[in-house]
């Protein structure tokens, strides 16, 4: 399935146009210490430097004289092991949630669809913003507070799909054979519902490079590396004068979420091309 | 009648669990953020260790772990939220103040976000895979990825400090001379640039709700059959189409309610808006956790009261919810 898969993923515009721009992101974050060696919060050059007024400053100075492009591609890196670190949770909690309440149904089923329930009620920013302060603004703690809501929506749809495929019949024959429902839950099931899940881990990354990005930007983040929203957050005082210190990382922020959601919306179509 | 009366016992029976969970999830909260409430009353009076394990006690904060449970769900059984240190003042009241701004803004939000979304979701579904579909659904995209608190810096740059046509921040104007209209015109031209950067995203989600539905509808039985009997083209895509493919988003806007009090997070911090969202702020930088576990519940309600009402309104728009089989 993974080839066919990939390929419609790259027949699809969408698919294609997200994944160069994704491709583009992941070499920023990690060309990031080769190209900018020096300390990305070192001040290099007078202040305001409007953008490419000064080739070795391309996109301008901040306010205190720091090289923006030097602090934006920094802030690439912790932006997307973030988001990406937050779907692999969110997918793997989900995934094992909704294949135990579909498998099992009775007790176990409520118990975990309730507190999906409750976890999608209340407002999801406004967790993260309490265990954030609980937890602090290491990479555990973002990725624990934007975890916290994002696995209810895959645990829904895998715990849908496997109750449909839990009639099927190579289900029942794995059972009839005398196996334990776990397993069969975790081996037979779960490859067939990952394809589903799949779909949604675009749209968790998008959600989260955004959440993220809004926690730093109101000062939550870690201050000792470059952020994206925190660059914003300090731009805010001087972008009546100087807009180019919040619009160059905003542009950043923008196609990045961009790029995943392009990728999410080609994953979609390819899907839908293999089920017809 | 009683269709709808059964209806809204089931839905509120199905909030009791929501409830329970997140007040134990706010519990936790308290347990586990530094300090507790006489930490941070002490830090402003003065006091020491015996006076302190005297209030612990009377305020029951002593104890074992059941007991301090038992005590917090009793008195949010009461409405008793405890008391705010930043504001020095009860929680209810803090919140009570604060949330006729909050829902204005989600009211305001919904109202464009719809009205556009469902606008562009109809001049895209009534032709897929047509130009103007792939423009508009390639929009959405664009606008989903748009980070709210950055649309709203700009917009405030743009239209506020550039080119000023807008306040800057506030929710109605210090000083206005003038009967209600007036201060109505005021509050709406506050609201504006807020509205914009708040709604930016949900003009896409409703937007591709209704294209999804439309596009679906298109290829059913019931459209084919309005074909059939020789009704006319827009009358197909009026009745057959479009009609069906709007309680979906009825349901859209009902699940986002709780991401709209997410946003005004941001957007009310952003705006100067004093309202629940810019609450939860001032509460976190505050460490004033009574007052964060207050917001948390009194959101959780009003994300459960919402609903409540959507769902009544699908129950109005569609009589097959909530009868006996249903």
């Amino acid at each position: 399935m993974g080839d066919s898969l990939a390929a419609r993923l790259l027949g699809t515009t969408a698919g294609l146009a997200g994944l160069l721009l994704l491709l583009a992101a992941a070499i920023m974050a990690m060309a990031a210490p080769w190209l900018f060696p020096a300390d990305p919060f070192d001040i290099v050059a007078r202040p305001l430097l409007h953008p490419f007024s000064q080739m070795q400053h391309p996109l301008g100075t901040d306010r205190l004289g720091r090289d923006l492009l030097a602090m934006i591609a920094h802030g690439t890196r912790p932006s997307l092991v973030t988001a990406l670190s937050v779907a692999a949770v969110a997918l793997g909690i989900g995934l094992a949630a909704g294949a135990l309440a579909g498998m099992f149904g009775g007790l176990v089923d409520e118990l975990i669809m309730r507190l999906a329930d409750a976890l999608q009620t209340v407002p999801s920013f406004v967790v993260a913003l309490a265990v954030v302060s609980v937890l602090g603004p290491s990479l555990p703690g973002l990725v624990a507070a934007l975890s916290l809501s994002a696995w209810t929506a895959p645990a829904r749809v895998v715990r849908a799909e496997v109750m449909r495929l839990r009639s099927a019949a190579f289900v029942e024959s794995s059972l009839l054979l005398g196996r334990n429902r776990a397993i069969v839950a975790l081996q037979v099931v779960l490859p067939n519902a990952i394809a589903v899940a799949l779909a949604l881990a675009a749209v968790i990354v998008a959600g989260a490079l955004l959440s993220e990005a809004a926690l730093s930007f109101l000062g939550l983040g870690d201050p000792n590396r470059p952020s994206w929203g925190a660059l914003i957050a300090e731009g805010r005082q001087v972008m009546r004068t100087a807009p180019h210190v919040i619009i160059a990382p905003g542009i950043a922020l923008f196609l990045t979420v961009l790029a995943v959601s392009l990728v999410g919306e080609g994953l979609a179509k390819a899907l839908s091309r293999r089920n017809s | 009648m009683t269709r709808v009366l059964r209806l809204l016992a089931l839905r509120a029976l199905s909030a009791i669990p929501t409830l329970l969970i997140v007040a134990f999830g706010a519990f936790m909260l308290l347990e586990f953020a530094p300090g507790d409430a006489v930490d941070a009353y002490l830090a402003q009076t003065g006091g020491d260790a015996g006076f302190a394990a005297e209030l612990r006690r009377s305020l029951g904060l002593g104890g074992t772990f059941a007991e301090r449970l038992a005590g917090f769900l009793v008195s949010l059984a009461t409405l008793d939220l405890g008391q705010s240190v930043v504001f020095a003042r009860p929680v209810a009241s803090v919140i009570a103040e604060r949330l006729p701004n909050t829902l204005l803004l989600m009211a305001s939000t919904t109202l464009f976000a719809a009205g556009i979304g469902l606008g562009l979701g109809m001049l895209a579904g009534r032709r897929p895979s047509s130009l103007a579909d792939h423009g508009i659904s390639t929009a959405a995209l664009v606008l989903l990825a748009i980070p709210n608190f950055w649309l709203g810096l700009l917009l405030v740059v743009g239209l506020a400090v550039s080119w000023p046509l807008f306040p800057v921040a506030g929710i109605r104007s210090l000083t206005t001379t003038g009967g209600p209209a007036v201060a109505l015109l005021d509050l709406l031209h506050h609201l504006v640039l807020p509205t914009l950067a708040l709604g930016a995203g949900y003009i896409a989600l409703y937007l591709r709700t209704l294209r999804a539905g439309m596009v679906e509808a298109w290829q059913s039985d019931h459209v084919r059959a309005a074909r059939a009997r020789g009704l006319s083209e827009s009358s197909v895509l009026r009745r057959g189409v479009v009609r069906p493919a709007l309680l979906p988003s009825l349901v859209v806007a009902g699940q986002n309610i709780g991401t709209l009090v997410g946003g005004s997070v941001v957007v009310e911090t952003l705006f100067s808006i004093p309202g629940m969202g810019r609450l939860a702020f001032e509460a976190v930088t505050g460490r004033d956790t009574a007052l964060l576990v207050g917001v948390v519940m009194s959101a959780t309600l009003m994300v459960l009261a919402i609903n409540l009402v959507v769902d009544l309104a699908m129950a109005w728009v569609d009589p097959r919810l909530g009868a006996i089989d249903g």
